[in-house]
């Protein structure tokens, strides 16, 4: 065997038989597959086509919210423009005052940056404990306002009267945002209080004990920016069916 | 000579002809991997993405409106204030500052006199309110806002700064869509009968009544309230 294979020409014409023979499977791998993937192919077509569709919306979606942005901000210069040349300027302090107390503006100071994550390389079948639910981040809140915390935002969404939170599958909805881990929530207020509420905390301490290793992390800061509500300017369905008896 | 250039010629095509389909064929593995799933997935995302557009659109142009009443030199500076004014009391609405009335529900949560009621079942109900789409809550005429704390301290319930007796009956009052009644007030049962049937709560023997009220009044929420730390809020 060793002697025929030595030869050039027996070496050549096996090449020639492994080639053809996987050329021909191949070719009759392909054929099959061309009948049986029409539809698949049709259907990546499809999928192609709405990906594309995505991107375009979703560019839309960004020059629409810068949009709304210079509006916003041209809206509320010329309200104080318009407000001081008219000399209504008490009227002027009540409406800036009104909209810090609705959450409509951007607020800064000290605070904490609060995260709350998944256990590293969760899988399914793993502790639930160990992942982050929508009633772990309304317990952060609820210990951060105990602590005397004036502000929150949630992965830069802020918490105003609207907000709620909400598990959908394996993120949470926050002021119609689907937020995924991790969970990064900024509270205003005295940074040590903040911190030490969340330190204290039995229920993530317990969170946080080897086996479960949920991330819970508090990291203080002089300053913190905590962003306006993103639509203050479309509040109507939050309060259209508020009837005001006394203004 | 010729007959190895031929060779080597039909040789190379096939390796050609092989690469080319290989590739179509790993082409189509890849294919393999999308699924109906795939797409509906992608519908939805549009869908969701599509409906935010129409919804942005909206919002900019009557932005782009007020701008330009705000700008425009023929409107009397009367309906210019009167714009202002008008945005600021819809911002002092959604804030909490104003007293409201209307339809809505009530929810009366007592438990066994030996036992106090929880802060946890009050909160619990706010939050589940709000998720169902209220648009005012109070606890004891006490107007709930997102930054409105309640909690447990000793014998009383503290609600913005106020202590309420935890030996008492509780008030929530929410008002509510009336076209949700049905899909509301039997959220709020299954609610109570989770409650009622918990191990947890077993000792307190909560009894929680949940009323249609055609009418209600909810208190404004003051400025000075706890709950609106405005030095803090307007330090920067």
């Amino acid at each position: 065997m060793g002697q025929v294979l030595a030869r050039p020409k027996n070496r050549q014409r096996v090449l020639l038989f492994i080639l053809m023979l996987s050329f021909g499977w191949t070719v009759m791998s392909h054929i099959t597959s061309v009948g049986v993937s029409q539809d698949r192919r049709d259907l990546a077509d499809r999928i192609r086509q709405r990906q594309e569709d995505l991107r375009l919306y979703e560019e839309q979606h960004a020059i629409l919210l810068r949009e709304n942005e210079q509006l916003q901000q041209k809206k509320e210069e010329l309200i104080q423009e318009l407000l001081i040349s008219e000399g209504h300027e008490e009227l002027l302090a009540t409406l800036e005052r009104v909209r810090v107390l609705a959450g409509f503006t951007e607020v800064s100071g000290p605070g904490i940056i609060l995260t709350l994550d998944d256990k590293p390389g969760f899988k399914i079948g793993d502790n639930e404990d160990s992942i982050v639910h929508d009633t772990d981040l309304k317990h952060a809140l609820d210990i951060l306002l105990g602590a005397g915390a004036a502000a929150f935002s949630i992965n830069g969404n802020r918490l105003v009267n609207a907000s709620d939170l909400k598990c959908i599958g394996l993120t949470i909805r926050c002021n119609q945002q689907r937020l995924s881990p991790p969970y990064v929530i900024l509270a205003l207020g005295d940074p040590i209080r903040l911190s030490e509420a969340i330190e204290h905390d039995q229920t993530f301490n317990f969170r946080q004990m080897p086996g479960i290793d949920l991330i819970v992390r508090a990291q203080k800061s002089d300053r913190i920016v905590i962003p306006a509500y993103a639509e203050s300017d479309n509040i109507e369905r939050f309060i259209d069916m508020l009837e005001v008896v006394s203004p | 000579m010729k007959q190895n250039v031929v060779k080597s010629i039909a040789f190379a095509a096939i390796c050609m002809i092989l690469g080319i389909l290989i590739a179509l064929q790993m082409k189509n593995v890849n294919n393999d991997n999308l699924t109906e799933n795939n797409l509906a997935a992608l519908q939805n995302r549009l869908i969701d993405v599509a409906k935010k557009n129409e919804e942005l659109t909206e919002r900019n142009n009557s932005l782009y409106e007020l701008v330009q009443l705000l700008e425009d030199d023929m409107a009397t500076g009367n309906d210019q204030v009167q714009a202002i004014i008008a945005e600021k009391e819809r911002a002092a609405i959604f804030a909490g500052l104003r007293e409201v009335r209307n339809y809505g529900i009530e929810i009366q949560i007592s438990c066994n006199p030996d036992m106090k009621v929880s802060a946890t079942i009050l909160r619990s109900f706010i939050n589940e309110l709000r998720g169902i789409g209220a648009q005012a809550l109070a606890v004891n005429d006490e107007r709930i806002v997102a930054m409105s704390e309640i909690r447990d301290s000793g014998d009383n319930i503290v609600i913005n700064g106020n202590a309420m007796i935890a030996r008492s009956r509780f008030t929530i009052k929410a008002i509510t869509n009336p076209e949700n009644e049905r899909y509301i007030v039997d959220y709020l049962m299954d609610m109570r009968d989770t409650i009622a049937n918990s191990i947890q709560y077993e000792s307190y023997q909560y009894d929680i009544q949940i009323n249609v009220m055609p009418e209600m009044t909810i208190p404004a929420l003051s400025e000075q309230s706890t709950a609106f730390k405005i030095d803090l809020l307007m330090q920067n």
